[in-house]
């Protein structure tokens, strides 16, 4: 009944050509957002059609890794890799507008890159 | 060519109940470019995930916004038995159904009532906030809250509504109706109020799709898509048919909400009708495991819900999308071009709320 | 007795608020509790209040916003730190761009309980906040005679 995440996987080379495709499909962009755990950091990109339908991407990256922007494709694009930028350091390059590191001003700089191991707050916790 | 000037709007701003700040550039007295600044309510709350167990996470996500806060709390939830794979029982369900529609109504009323305030309209934001004081004492009769309700949670809920309070509310909805009927008729048929809304931030249903508009921005220019179309958690068992107007204007947006607003009375009417007896909870045991994803209609459009759990009681990542994050790329469409003095309704026609886009 | 606290006048920010108290302290103009048969009106214009409504608690941008606002209201005037949140920082205490309460900004004289704090409370808050505002307005005055007589 619940919609497991299923993601297909795209890498740096191929993602503004895959965005294009998809926009040509009749796609939009509906949200990207990044995730870092312990071990692995990770972008993904969802893009649904007028029916419903929704398609996420999965795209792996390091950190401090520089990035190319889909704003070209669809513009408002621009707001999420801001955000993604601010908060995990992440590079994008050629966004439509760029905040430049002040999209929300934060007391702290990529403030979601450093992770606190789980397991060490599960001690803590009864 | 006239003279650019640049005009600071917001953070605090007699029109807005919340800080966003926009640098207008103006010609004379059209608008040609708006660059929004935001942050000034970012708290960072999706990083709280560290510091508070999935239980808990529950209730800060309620505090996502104290407009939706209802509608935030049921998302978490929802995500979150997503990962458990645990289904709530059908009760629960349109008891979450009953409160959703119950957020959507106040949502609107509220929006309706800051809308006729932004056009100067005092005496209508006052009848459109006096008939919405009913809908919150719905809402404290039924979880003791009027704001912040703190009902739901993981598997299930905290409380139920007994029999003759829902009969009590069905009666308290049919007893609205006809105050709604009066105020929707000025909104929709007094002169000045068209005039100040019709052919007002003009979007095709092609523009509104593309850029992301979501809700009731997405549906007032006259694409169907609502996510409660979707036919999840229990909106399958609802006839229920998405709210679509053509004319892409801030009237039409206006008419969207209104004619939501007596849906919504009817759903709920539908839910209490369909409601079976029986438990309002199945408990989830141990750790939530996962990747789960949700979209969900709020009242201001599409939301998103991300979550990644790794088996114990902390989430790794809980990230929310909410509409008005999507809504800021159409405002930023539709500003330029239009007056000065019609900046505040267009900003208000996103049905903005900063906290939910800043979390 | 001055006439001051006849008619205060609201002045209200959204610092980092959920929006909860935000809508509270509107629902208290609307008819249901209509604080504006006391003569209470909110106005957007910091110049022409006495009475500094401030919910939600203080981060990294809206510190000098709060600063200025504050700055720009005439003397004597009183700050109502209304919620959980502009108490203290309330639930979003410990989030990395929260930095607590309103009075790391700004001296607050009344803080209203509650989340969201309920209109009653904050009614409640606004008539306590009156006392403070006629007892600062005397004080006030006091200074005032005594240095005209030197």
């Amino acid at each position: 009944m619940f919609e497991r995440l299923e993601t297909k996987s795209v890498d740096k080379a191929g993602l503004v050509e895959k965005a294009k495709e998809l926009r040509q499909d009749s796609y939009r962009l509906i949200q990207l957002h990044c995730v870092k755990t312990v071990t692995e950091m990770f972008l993904i990109y969802s893009f649904e059609k007028m029916d419903y339908e929704v398609v996420h991407y999965r795209m792996d990256v390091t950190e401090g890794e520089t990035l190319p922007s889909i704003s070209s494709v669809y513009t408002h694009a621009c707001l999420y890799e801001n955000e993604t930028n601010e908060l995990f350091g992440l590079n994008i390059s050629g966004m439509a507008i760029d905040f430049k590191g002040t999209f929300y001003e934060t007391a702290k700089n990529h403030a979601f890159t450093d992770i606190v191991n789980p397991q060490d707050k599960k001690v803590s916790k009864s | 060519m006239g003279k650019r000037t640049v005009v600071p709007f917001g953070p605090q701003h007699p029109v807005l109940p919340e800080p966003i700040h926009l640098d207008l550039v103006l010609e004379d007295e059209k608008v040609v470019e708006a660059i929004p600044s935001i942050g000034f309510v970012h708290r960072g709350l999706e990083k709280l995930v560290e510091k508070r167990d999935y239980q808990e996470m529950a209730y800060v996500s309620e505090r996502i916004c104290g407009i939706c806060s209802f509608v935030h709390g049921h998302g978490y939830c929802e995500t979150l038995e997503g990962l458990f794979q645990v289904e709530v029982p059908d009760r629960a369900k349109f008891l979450r159904i009953m409160w959703g529609e119950l957020s959507r109504m106040h949502s609107h009323l509220l929006w309706l009532g800051l809308m006729a305030d932004a056009f100067g309209f005092e005496s209508l934001f006052m009848q459109a906030w006096r008939l919405r004081e009913k809908i919150l004492d719905i809402f404290e009769q039924t979880t003791g809250g009027r704001i912040i309700h703190s009902v739901c949670k993981v598997g299930g809920l905290w409380r139920d509504v007994p029999e003759d309070m829902l009969k009590k509310i069905v009666e308290t909805l049919e007893g609205m109706e006809g105050e709604l009927q009066e105020l929707a008729n000025v909104f929709l048929k007094d002169y000045t109020v068209q005039k100040r809304t019709q052919g007002l931030g003009k979007m095709s249903a092609e523009e509104a799709f593309e850029c992301g508009a979501m809700g009731p921005m997405l549906r007032g220019s006259g694409v169907a898509m609502d996510m409660r179309g979707l036919g999840q958690s229990g909106y399958e068992h609802l006839k229920f048919d998405p709210v679509v107007e053509q004319g892409g204007d801030c009237y039409a947006r206006t008419n969207v909400r209104i004619r939501e607003v007596f849906q919504s009375i009817d759903l709920i009417k539908q839910a209490i009708g369909l409601m079976p007896e029986g438990s309002i909870e199945n408990k989830v045991k141990g750790s939530p495991e996962g990747e789960c994803l949700v979209r969900m209609e709020q009242p201001r459009g599409q939301v998103i819900y991300y979550a990644k759990a790794n088996g114990t009681r902390h989430l790794e990542r809980f990230r929310v999308r909410t509409p008005t994050f999507a809504n800021i790329m159409p405002l930023l469409n539709m500003l330029p071009g239009c007056d000065l003095a019609d900046v505040p309704i267009l900003v208000l026609t996103i049905d903005p709320c900063i906290s939910c886009t800043e979390r | 007795m001055s006439y001051l606290p006849k008619s205060p006048w609201l002045v209200h920010y959204d610092a980092s608020s959920c929006n909860g108290c935000d809508i509270e302290v509107l629902a208290c103009l609307t008819p249901l509790y209509d604080v504006e048969r006391f003569g209470v009106l909110n106005i957007g214009n910091p110049k022409h209040a006495d009475i500094f409504v401030v919910t939600g608690s203080v981060n990294e941008q809206n510190r000098s916003v709060i600063q200025n606002i504050y700055n720009q209201m005439a003397e004597p005037k009183v700050v109502v730190a209304v919620g959980a949140c502009a108490s203290s920082g309330g639930i979003f205490r410990e989030c990395y761009n929260v930095q607590g309460g309103v009075d790391n900004v700004i001296p607050v004289d009344v803080y209203v309980s509650g989340c969201a704090a309920r209109p009653e409370a904050i009614i409640d808050g606004v008539v306590q906040a009156l006392g403070v505002l006629e007892q600062k307005y005397e004080e006030s005055k006091k200074k005032g005679a005594e240095t005209s007589h030197v």
